[in-house]
């Protein structure tokens, strides 16, 4: 036993000799060099690529992304889905992208340049170029690695969505030939989607990028090296552990900020790297501001931010498809010099893509099949993290008379929309783009934001820290986190999580109506007596008022119901209802009359779609419609003033 | 030479015994004198506060009665009374969002009426004040108000609508006015990295169009002074008039303008403060609040009317 024990401690000093004391397990490791032609807009690259199967069966062909080919032609899948004009104009000659693989080796030296051929696994469409397989000459055995050498030239394309240039601003992202996911058998490798983002294995990326020496460059990583060539470029060399992707960016017009961050509690010490736009000076404060209440946020609430540098990439104004995005330990953020302060979209965008970080960088769902898990709740916490730094009334707008939070801003567009898919689903399979963003950012959120009223704020915040936890550096799914949070709570959320993520249906509570009506005194014969009114009134009898209460479930969803009834004399009942049925009635006899009834009185069911109807008084409120229509009509009277220009 | 309009105005007979000095501060003059005049017909501005009273009271009923129907009997009508609640105010466009569209289109056509009864009204107060002189002090200021108002308003709404009907020449040269002052502003943003090129190019488009939107509204003004004044039936001559009128004395015409703007500006600053003052949250407080706004509708009325006098007082001495 004692030898067995040692050969263990043996083995795992050695594995951690070996690097396996890393964050996340390395199923890729990219050496990629690559040199930036702005004349062409394009990158000429070489990448060596080595590839784990972490398989328990033999891999006999790879699959790649490529998904610059997504702006190729008007054919590819991304553009026939959006119409071609997604997050920008449409593209003209000269401005399409692509990525071209000139040729692809195995380190033995096998040539596998023929054995390239595009497959089409989510939408048979042949013209789509986005996914490469490649066969090889021998399976790769599970737990084994492939080494290939791969030369690229990637033509970025005018800046449409996410990736691409304008003047001389570069977005290099989704660049490289990309290798899929395998896992439970087979490859997970989708093509690029108008409506879908990104899903890979974690690894080892170390990339050489040459540009004009004039240019400032801000990428993925750790700066290892820098040197001047004598062709007027420079070549800067980045490295980073524990990522699924590598994004850079290189522009004359960035102006470099950088500041170090620390925070005790937990540790954290990262650097802070701002590249603002030169245009855009004004808003430096505000984009670092925003980054450090980010990082503050996520990780006292989550976990410890866990890299050694955060990037923010401040795109032009022109290129603003590029703003907005998530790439590991780099971000690009949106911004505009003339936004007033009280209008928090750069801090919004700047905490919600930092947060991607997290959900989505260390916390690596696929988010092709369900992008919830990083959008939804990454805006969950967005707006957690806005509510708690710039007021849970304001954090959105705050101008003069004017706040709206951002809570509220998400509920408002989920309530406006329609209700034609669940919130998971995949990515492309959506009725529209704004459906998918609906329901994956604005539903999610939502839903999460009633879990947590339900729950209780302190319950789920254990939920989220625990899910982070055990789903950090890994690939979770939608059912992992409904373990979690069932495991966390102590309470099966089966029902809630059905409902509420599989089904595009409404949640609607109303009051449908209230009566009072006084009893009858006793008339007629009673015991062989009889009574007549006048005989109470002789005895001194009180008033008896029969109140009914009836509440409605007008949509299809069920959510238990608290509701408060109040009587004329202040007296107040709380009652509680499963919300099953499609209505039901509380009957109170009491000498009083009823005032009002309200369902769901802390309003902690934001999925509500209409709160208007969750109340109803017996005696209508006079003086509001009174004081909004004098109102109204005195505006009204200014405009005609205007128009008769008195 | 003297017309129809100065021989009823003993003052204007001594115009050309202006001097040169004299000349210039009377735009300030026409606006003291406006001022002045605007005080000497609370009849005019009652009629038309009147107007405006009666024209805005449909929305009032009918806002009023949505209101009841949808959230009268509810208990986020409450938080109306506290200040504006912006969740409860989008709630109310997305589920009861059917009947905003019958109140705007009542709304449209209200407004649509309203300039065409204004203009008919337009013509009341200029004849009124051409009857009763520059100073208001002579002529006519025993004759009954009614009769000379609308007879007035009567007469001249035929030649003020064909007036309307010109001016969209003018309109339209003026919108290719705009387009090719942005024309000549786009290279400054040209590449579209610029921002502050941009920012301030929105800033100088904003101010070109109130600029030129003004302008039109002055030459109108000048254009039904002419008719007015002159007993004119031709309006497109009138109209012409004007414009050589206002480009002799353009920063005369614009100064004088402005000067009546920024007071109303100022009366508006002035209600800005006073109705923050004033928590609508019981009944009392809520009318106060109402009146407080009449009494802002009551200037801008008694705005036009001085407008309309310091430009006929203006065009009086200039002509």
């Amino acid at each position: 036993m004692k030898k067995i024990a040692l050969v263990v401690f043996v083995c795992l000093f050695v594995l951690n000799c070996f690097g396996f004391s890393a964050l996340s397990k390395h199923v890729v490791d990219y050496r990629i060099k690559a040199k930036l032609v702005p004349a062409e807009m394009a990158v000429i690259g070489e990448e060596v690529l080595t590839w784990l199967n972490d398989s328990e069966v033999p891999v006999s062909e790879l699959q790649f992304h490529l998904y610059l080919n997504a702006f190729k032609n008007n054919r590819s899948t991304f553009m026939k889905e959006g119409g071609g004009s997604s997050r920008g104009s449409n593209l003209k000659s000269g401005e399409w992208g692509y990525i071209d693989v000139k040729k692809i080796l195995i380190k033995d030296g096998i040539d596998l340049t023929l054995m390239m051929e595009f497959i089409h696994p989510d939408d048979n469409n042949s013209d789509d170029q986005t996914v490469m397989q490649v066969l090889l000459p021998e399976p790769v055995q599970p737990q084994e690695t492939i080494t290939l050498k791969i030369e690229f030239y990637s033509k970025l394309p005018k800046n449409l969505r996410r990736a691409g240039y304008y003047d001389d601003f570069f977005m290099v992202a989704q660049w490289f030939p990309k290798i899929g996911v395998f896992e439970d058998g087979e490859w997970n490798c989708h093509q690029y989607h108008s409506n879908s983002e990104f899903f890979a294995d974690f690894g080892i990326f170390e990339v050489e990028m040459t540009v004009p020496k004039e240019y400032v460059l801000g990428a993925t990583g750790v700066r290892k090296g820098e040197t001047e060539n004598s062709d007027g470029t420079k070549t800067y060399t980045h490295y980073q552990e524990d990522v699924h992707d590598f994004a850079w960016t290189a522009c004359s017009d960035y102006v470099e900020f950088r500041e170090q961050y620390t925070l005790n509690d937990p540790p954290v010490n990262t650097e802070m790297i701002l590249l603002v736009h030169r245009t855009h000076l004004n808003l430096k404060e505000r984009f670092l501001q925003s980054l450090k209440y980010g990082l503050e946020f996520y990780s006292q609430n989550y976990g410890a931010y866990p890299y050694e540098t955060i990037t923010l990439v401040d795109p032009p104004i022109k290129a603003l498809g590029a703003g907005g995005m998530e790439y590991p330990t780099l971000f690009t953020t949106l911004g505009i010099s003339f936004l007033p302060e009280g209008l928090r979209l750069p801090e919004m965008v700047t905490i919600h893509e930092f947060g991607h970080g997290y959900w989505y960088g260390i916390v690596a769902n696929n988010e092709f099949e369900e992008a919830w898990l990083d959008e939804g709740i990454n805006t969950y916490s967005e707006i957690k993290a806005m509510d708690k730094y710039y007021g849970s009334d304001r954090s959105m707008i705050d101008l003069g008379c004017l706040k709206i939070s951002d809570a509220l801003q998400n509920r408002i567009q989920m309530i406006a929309s329609e209700r034609l898919d669940p919130v998971v689903k995949k990515s492309w399979e959506f009725n529209s783009g704004g459906s998918y963003a609906l329901n994956v950012y604005q539903k999610a959120a939502v839903t999460l934001l009633t879990l947590e009223n339900y729950l209780g704020e302190d319950v789920m915040a254990r939920v989220m820290k625990a899910f982070y936890e055990r789903w950090k550096f890994a690939h979770p799914k939608t059912d992992d986190f409904v373990a979690v949070a069932e495991k966390v709570s102590g309470q099966d959320l089966a029902w809630f999580f059905d409902q509420f993520l599989h089904s595009p249906d409404k949640l609607d509570y109303a009051v449908g109506s209230l009566r009072s009506r006084e009893i009858k005194e006793p008339e007629g014969l009673f015991q062989g007596q009889l009574k007549s009114p006048s005989d109470n009134k002789e005895e001194g009898r009180e008033k008896t008022y029969k109140n009914e209460v009836v509440v409605v479930r007008k949509g299809e969803l069920i959510f238990p119901q608290e509701i408060l009834i109040v009587f004329e004399n202040g007296e107040e009942v709380r009652e509680r209802w499963d919300g099953k049925d499609r209505w039901t009635r509380f009957t109170y006899y009491k000498p009083v009359d009823l005032k009002s009834a309200q369902l769901d009185p802390e309003k902690k069911l934001l999925l509500d779609i209409n709160h208007l109807n969750n109340s109803l008084t017996r005696k209508p409120n006079k003086l509001m419609p009174l004081k909004c229509a004098l109102d109204m009509m005195l505006k009204f009277q200014k405009l005609l003033t205007v128009i008769s220009m008195e | 030479m003297c017309t129809g309009y100065d021989a009823q105005i003993p003052e204007i007979t001594h115009c050309n015994l202006y001097g040169v000095k004299e000349r210039r501060m009377k735009m300030l003059s026409s606006y003291g004198n406006g001022i002045k005049r605007a005080f000497l017909e609370p009849k005019m501005i009652v009629v038309l506060w009147l107007v405006n009273f009666v024209s805005a009271s449909v929305i009032y009923f009918l806002f009023s009665g949505y209101l009841s129907d949808v959230i009268g009997n509810r208990l986020v009508a409450a938080n109306f009374l506290k200040g504006f609640d912006f969740e409860t105010f989008f709630e109310l466009i997305i589920h009861e969002g059917e009947a905003w569209h019958w109140i705007f289109y009542v709304a449209f056509i209200l407004a649509f009426l309203y300039y065409w009864v204004s203009l008919f009204l337009h013509g009341g107060i200029l004849s009124l004040l051409k009857s009763r002189g520059i100073t208001g002090e002579v002529g006519s200021r025993n004759m009954r108000f009614a009769p000379a108002f609308f007879q007035g308003a009567g007469k001249y709404f035929g030649r003020f609508f064909r007036l309307t009907i010109y001016s969209f020449l003018l309109w339209l040269v003026f919108g290719i006015v705009y387009f090719l002052l942005n024309l000549a502003m786009k290279p400054l943003t040209a590449g579209g990295t610029n921002e502050p090129a941009i920012y301030y190019r929105y800033w100088a488009r904003a101010i070109i169009i109130l600029f030129l939107y003004f302008l039109v509204r002055m030459i109108c003004d000048y254009a039904r002074i002419w008719i007015v004044a002159e007993d004119s039936k031709a309006v497109f001559r009138s109209l012409i008039q004007a414009i050589q009128f206002v480009f002799r004395n353009f920063f005369k015409t614009l100064i004088l303008y402005y000067l009546v703007l920024i007071t109303g500006l100022a009366i508006f600053g002035i209600y800005w403060v006073v109705q923050k003052m004033v928590p609508t949250q019981t009944l009392l407080p809520i009318l106060i609040a109402f009146l407080i706004g009449q009494i802002l509708i009551l200037s801008r009325g008694w705005l036009k009317i001085a407008l309309q006098a310091a430009q006929l007082h203006f065009y009086a001495y200039i002509k």
